[in-house]
């Protein structure tokens, strides 16, 4: 296929068209030295018109081709193409204009000028010559007959043949004729004398000749001969010498003295190039401007071709350089263009590829540094993928611009790029302190901020510490948060084993003295006392045992509830433990009654039994205790499952309609040692917040003084450990239930 | 464009005059009669040619115009798939007229014969007449091979025309007078 087109392309080309002008060239050439009498071209005329006539029609054909093309890519709106066509069309109006003014004058100037060629007056001197020529011509011819007759009359006399030949070879002897013969009317022949041998066969005698005799009258013509000689040729009649004998014709073939031949030669030339001039007059017209058309159409064709030719030489180098503009605009900055002149287009073509060049090293700069830029990107996510800090950040606009995956791991939720914080609130609202924060923070164009909250997350609920900062040059802020539970959670049983320690060591180690003390002061003094005296030693002695024991059992409880303790989990029905505990606080005397409301269908939790009976014997009561004074008393338990976008949870109510908490109390109700009984260890709420956290639950307390309190315990349904075990911290459910 | 396109035009119109002119001509060359015989290296050969000239073509000898006939011999021995040239003449013979004469005269190019007649018709059937005419060829010929044709044309010369009237002819066919190639048995002796 690439060599057709090459074919093609050669064949539509310079170079063909180049050698056929050439060649029209040539032939036009060869035509007009034909028109010009050229004996040598002459032979081949018909050849060299058929070769113009073809020649012109493939300079046609090629012409047509290249429009062809040149209407195509106008159609197709090739680059160049316009300009192309209005270099073409000036081209050729500037060259057909002046060939057509010469042609035109050209024609007329011939017409004219062959007509004047021709003038009446040469016409009638012509005309004179001849007849002067004839008239002289005459005079012999007369001269000729008269002598001839008198032969004719010596011939009469003799009959015999074998006389009539030697009076004839005497009379061709006397008058010089190269040929004397004798002829029957009919134009047979009787005899004959000759002077050359090529006159062995006689001339016969024409037709006109004997019907000239036949009708008693002399014949004289004028014959050319071979040689460039002219020969007369005259006739007479012979009588016959008898009565009733036929007569015959003596005929006699004379040359023309060479002066006047030579004369009667250049007349009849003269004469007859003259009327074959007159005669051709039309067809010389024709002719001449005939070869003129050709030589007009070649010249034409010539130059229009020449005109596409350069036109398109022309604009080859604008047109590469918009297709490299093209080219650039597109993107591609290694388009080189072809460097064909050395005139300023070469120039102009010379710059523009190195304006390329240089576009192109620069942008290999810029995809260098973006490449740069790009693998400290990668670099900065990949440390922030591996980061157990949650990083976000955002724009100006308070949308979320990046996350890191332990933001997903953290929170349970992979954000979208472009979320606002507002709507990440209204989807996520377990995250709300979180976002309100960060928002908040946002708002207020804090440089700087640091933070604690606290969510319900995934795994329950979270302790965050954030800390954000404003972004300077782009804008926007970059928060970066941490999971601190499991470190609060340390400390804090770090710190309560420390609180346990110093009181077994400070506290515990000296109740033992001080009841040994206490056990021998009473046992030593008891007895030397009496009356008053050893009332008071025995109350004041056994209230100091008591006391004593009261303080160790206290400090043990502590110790106890400070110490890790290893809890199984497993697969527990919540509304079948809710149903057995409360069993327990229901009395004969249905002095406070229980209302169930249990969700049927509740999904299985995995968690310590013991430590959830615990909490509910912890809650009971405290609901329990709570009701002591209150008119027709209920406890109200009840379950349900909730689901969120995030996280499948249950959650556990303790409703009383007893008096209610006090507001102050509210905040603080799950620290150790608060408690509005006279009695217990105030550590009852604290462990049961231990237990719910250790889940990985919440607790909370809601209440309106007068209007009883509902306790809320809310549990992740998925929370059962690989192993089915959990390490929680918990003093045994007895000791702190029963302190509570 | 438009000067081309008139050119153009001006020359296709006298093409189809020409055209319309030759239809009404009833000029014609016909090759009526050939007697050939072949004897080993001699090709005796008897031909009658009408020669009939167009209006046109009298009318231009009769105002000086001198025309060549051209009359072509070709002897050719038919072969299976191609005929085998083996002789060729041609023969070139001018009529012109000689007006201080009030001749027509008839000049065998080949030889130099001249020959006057009174009329042109009398020329022209003197110039179509070729008795016994003898060519002696270079080889000798098979005389027992039967296969042998002679091809005879007769033609008038528009290169040998003025140079002036040569166009004009080319375009025109009551100019182009020809009898086309005639085949002829040859006899062997």
């Amino acid at each position: 296929m690439a060599s057709n087109k090459s074919v093609v392309r050669f064949l539509f080309g310079p170079v063909p068209a180049v050698i056929i002008s050439l060649l029209l060239l040539f032939t036009l050439f060869l035509l007009t030295s034909a028109a010009q009498h050229s004996k040598l071209s002459g032979e081949f005329y018909s050849v060299l018109l058929g070769v113009n006539i073809l020649g012109i029609l493939t300079l046609g054909i090629l012409i047509a081709v290249n429009l062809l093309r040149l209407y195509r890519q106008l159609r197709a709106k090739v680059l160049g193409s316009r300009l192309t066509l209005r270099l073409v069309a000036m081209f050729v109006l500037l060259v057909v204009a002046p060939i057509t003014v010469v042609y035109h004058f050209s024609v007329q100037f011939l017409s004219k000028g062959v007509d004047s060629w021709f003038d009446v007056k040469i016409d009638k001197a012509v005309d004179d010559a001849l007849l002067l020529g004839a008239t002289t011509l005459e005079a012999i011819k007369q001269e000729g007959v008269e002598r001839l007759v008198e032969g004719a009359r010596r011939l009469e006399t003799v009959s015999n043949r074998f006389e009539v030949t030697p009076l004839l070879n005497e009379l061709s002897d006397e008058s010089g004729y190269i040929e004397l013969s004798l002829y029957t009317q009919e134009g047979r022949f009787i005899a004959s004398s000759y002077q050359a041998e090529q006159f062995l066969i006689p001339s016969m005698p024409g037709e006109r000749l004997l019907s000239q005799i036949g009708r008693g009258r002399e014949y004289v013509g004028l014959e050319p001969i071979s040689g460039g000689n002219q020969q007369l040729r005259i006739a007479v009649p012979v009588r016959s010498p008898g009565l009733g004998a036929p007569d015959r014709v003596l005929q006699a073939l004379q040359l023309l003295p060479s002066r006047y031949a030579a004369l009667a030669d250049s007349v009849e030339s003269v004469s007859a190039q003259y009327k074959q001039m007159i005669f051709i007059r039309g067809p010389l017209k024709f002719s001449l401007i005939l070869t003129l058309t050709l030589v007009a159409l070649v010249a034409t064709l010539l130059a229009v071709w020449a005109a596409i030719f350069i036109s398109r030489r022309m604009t080859a180098p604008l047109r590469d350089l918009a297709e490299g503009t093209r080219a650039v605009a597109a993107g591609d900055y290694g388009k080189e263009l072809p460097v064909n002149s050395t005139d300023e287009l070469g120039v102009l073509v010379r710059s523009f590829n190195e304006m390329t060049k240089q576009i192109n090293k620069a942008q290999s700069r810029v995809r260098t540094s973006q490449k740069e830029a790009e693998n400290q990107r990668t670099y900065l996510e990949t440390v922030l993928g591996h980061l157990s800090s949650g990083v976000m950040s955002f724009d100006t606009a308070h949308s979320l611009r990046t996350s890191n995956s332990a933001v997903t791991q953290i929170l349970g939720i992979e954000f979208e790029s472009g979320l606002s914080a507002d709507r990440i609130r209204e989807e996520h609202p377990n995250l709300e302190p979180l976002f309100s924060v960060i928002e908040g923070s946002m708002t207020q164009q804090l440089n700087e901020w640091q933070s604690e909250v606290t969510v319900f997350g995934p795994r329950g609920r979270q302790v965050l510490i954030l800390r954000g900062t404003k972004l300077t040059g782009r804008g926007g802020y970059v928060v970066v948060f941490d999971d601190i539970t499991d470190l609060i959670q340390a400390q804090r049983d770090a710190a309560w084993g420390e609180v346990a320690r110093r009181l077994a060591h400070e506290i515990k180690n000296p109740l033992t003295p001080i009841q040994l003390s206490a056990e021998r002061i009473r046992r030593k003094y008891l007895g030397l006392l009496g009356g008053e005296d050893r009332a008071t030693l025995d109350r004041a002695t056994r209230t100091i045992v008591q006391q004593v024991q009261s303080m160790e059992e206290m400090v043990n409880a502590f110790s106890s509830y400070a110490q890790p303790v290893r809890m199984e989990m497993n697969e527990i029905n919540l509304n079948q433990l809710v149903k057995d505990v409360s069993e327990l606080y229901k009395r004969d005397d249905h002095v406070i009654g229980f209302r169930f409301d249990l969700e049927n269908d509740l999904p299985a939790i995995a968690a310590d039994a013991r430590g959830l009976r615990q909490v509910l014997n912890n809650l009971l009561i405290n609901a329990q205790d709570a009701l002591a004074n209150t008119t027709d008393p209920v406890i109200v338990l009840s379950t349900r499952s909730v689901q969120s976008a995030t996280n499948n949870y249950i959650e556990l109510t303790v409703q009383d309609n007893g008096p209610g908490i006090p507001g102050d109390l509210l905040g603080k109700l799950f620290e150790p040692y608060v408690t509005t009984k006279e009695k217990g260890t105030g550590l009852g709420l604290a462990i049961v917040k231990r237990v719910v956290e250790e889940h990985g639950g919440a607790i909370w307390v809601e209440s309106q003084p007068g209007e009883g309190a509902k306790t809320t315990v809310r549990l992740p349904v998925s929370n059962l450990r690989a192993n089915g075990t959990a390490d929680i911290r918990l003093t045994t459910a007895r000791a702190a239930g029963e302190q509570a | 464009m438009s000067v081309l396109f008139r050119c153009t035009g001006a020359l296709l119109s006298a093409v189809l005059l020409c055209g319309i002119q030759a239809g009404f001509a009833s000029a014609d060359f016909v090759v009526t009669d050939v007697q050939a015989r072949l004897d080993r290296r001699e090709l005796h050969v008897s031909t009658r040619i009408r020669l009939t000239l167009s209006e046109q073509a009298e009318l231009a000898v009769e105002n000086g115009v001198p025309l060549v006939v051209l009359t072509e011999f070709v002897l050719v021995r038919d072969g299976i798939l191609w005929n085998e040239t083996l002789f060729e003449h041609s023969i070139r013979q001018q009529l012109r007229f000689h007006g201080l004469a009030d001749r027509y005269v008839v000049e065998d190019l080949n030889g130099g014969r001249i020959d006057t007649y009174d009329s042109v018709n009398d020329a022209l059937k003197s110039m179509g007449v070729f008795r016994s005419q003898v060519f002696t060829m270079s080889a000798e010929v098979n005389p027992e091979s039967p296969e042998y044709t002679l091809q005879v044309r007769s033609l008038l010369d528009i290169n040998r025309l003025p140079a002036a009237l040569r166009p004009l002819a080319f375009f025109s066919p009551s100019w182009r007078l020809s009898s086309g190639w005639t085949k002829w048995q040859v006899t062997n002796r």
